[in-house]
């Protein structure tokens, strides 16, 4: 291949790469493999008796649609998307304020079951609640943690549920608030219209955070699991 | 040259990189010559969707890459490891499973 040869191919394949990486999914270790790619393939094309044009040709058509290629490469390397950190997130979010959450809702049941038997809840009780939180959460982030170390390649699509899960426990922690909540300003506030205001209030604030966080927990299940179904797909 | 369905083209192809790879480390460009030089050019393979399959044979910690330099150009060799060898057991496994099936319903039906 003379120099001009050279330069025309060299042209050409930049051309693909830069058609290919219009979205920033390639690594130089994947343009240093196309690049090779199209200069072995027009180097026998040219050794078979084709001009390199020809040859470029040729070697462009066998490569395939560049449209559907990138498409692969985007389902192979969803980190290169931006909003997947986003999803990612999300997910770390749910999981650790989902383990607090659930841990709520269990210190809530044990405080109403322990006052339905007819004990009273002193100060010094109480007291008990923090150390007891702080050991289910040290230990629950433990096994998450130990969990992700056994697992050899750290799929996080395989998560796609925990929004969900969190989503559900937001839902029912919510609920017992909500009838505590109840009690707590029935109990509060004698004046009647303070109290209906107050728990307006509160419950204008309760719905938008459950909107919000439903549709924040919708769509990065679904965004992990469109992604987990795409890693069935054979490339 | 054989016009195979797209579908069937891509179920085989991890179980053929792994294949190939299994004989020796390769880079891209040979592995697409091998697996027409095995099929006698009869498989189709749109030669630009080999990349990604080999992107993620890596990400998924089936075979290990090298870039090397060879006559002053660049060149990414990617060799099997341990759990790619288990992958390409399991997935021969599950092809010859197929096949056995397929000759056992298409064997030409002897008359009596």
């Amino acid at each position: 291949m003379d120099t001009k040869d050279y330069y025309i191919v060299k042209e050409e394949i930049a051309l693909v790469i830069s058609e290919l990486n219009s979205k920033e999914i390639l690594s130089s270790q994947d343009k240093i493999e196309i690049e090779d790619h199209f200069y072995c393939d027009v180097e026998e094309l040219v050794n078979s008796g084709l001009s390199t044009k020809e040859a470029l040709l040729v070697a462009r058509s066998r490569f395939g649609e560049l449209d559907g290629i990138r498409e692969d490469y985007e389902i192979v390397k969803p980190e290169s998307n931006l909003l997947y950190f986003g999803v990612i997130g999300i997910l770390i979010f749910s999981c650790v304020k989902g383990l607090y959450v659930a841990i709520d809702i269990l210190s809530n049941l044990f405080w109403y079951t322990f006052s339905v038997l007819g004990q009273s809840v002193r100060k010094d009780n109480l007291w008990l609640d923090i150390p007891a939180r702080l050991f289910l959460f040290i230990s629950g982030i433990m096994l998450m943690l130990h969990f992700v170390k056994r697992s050899k390649i750290i799929n996080f699509n395989r998560f796609w549920y925990i929004p969900l899960i969190y989503l559900l426990l937001e839902v029912l922690g919510g609920i017992l608030d909500f009838f505590i909540l109840q009690e707590f300003f029935r109990r509060s506030f004698h004046n009647t219209d303070s109290h209906a205001l107050l728990l307006q209030m509160e419950n204008l604030n309760i719905i938008s955070w459950f909107l919000g966080l439903s549709i924040i927990s919708i769509i990065s299940s679904f965004s992990l699991l469109k992604l987990k179904r795409n890693e069935n797909r054979y490339v | 040259m054989k016009n195979i369905s797209k579908d069937l083209v891509a179920a085989s192809c991890i179980p053929l990189v792994l294949s190939i790879l299994e004989e020796g480390e390769d880079y891209g460009y040979s592995i697409i010559k091998k697996v027409m030089a095995a099929s006698n050019n009869q498989l189709e393979w749109k030669e630009g969707s080999l990349y990604p399959v080999l992107s993620k044979l890596e990400k998924n910690g089936y075979v290990n890459s090298d870039i090397r330099t060879e006559n002053g150009r660049k060149r990414k060799y990617y060799t099997i490891n341990k759990p790619g060898k288990s992958k390409l057991a399991e997935l021969r496994e599950e092809w010859l499973l197929i096949t056995k099936t397929m000759d056992t319903l298409w064997i030409p039906k002897t008359t009596i």
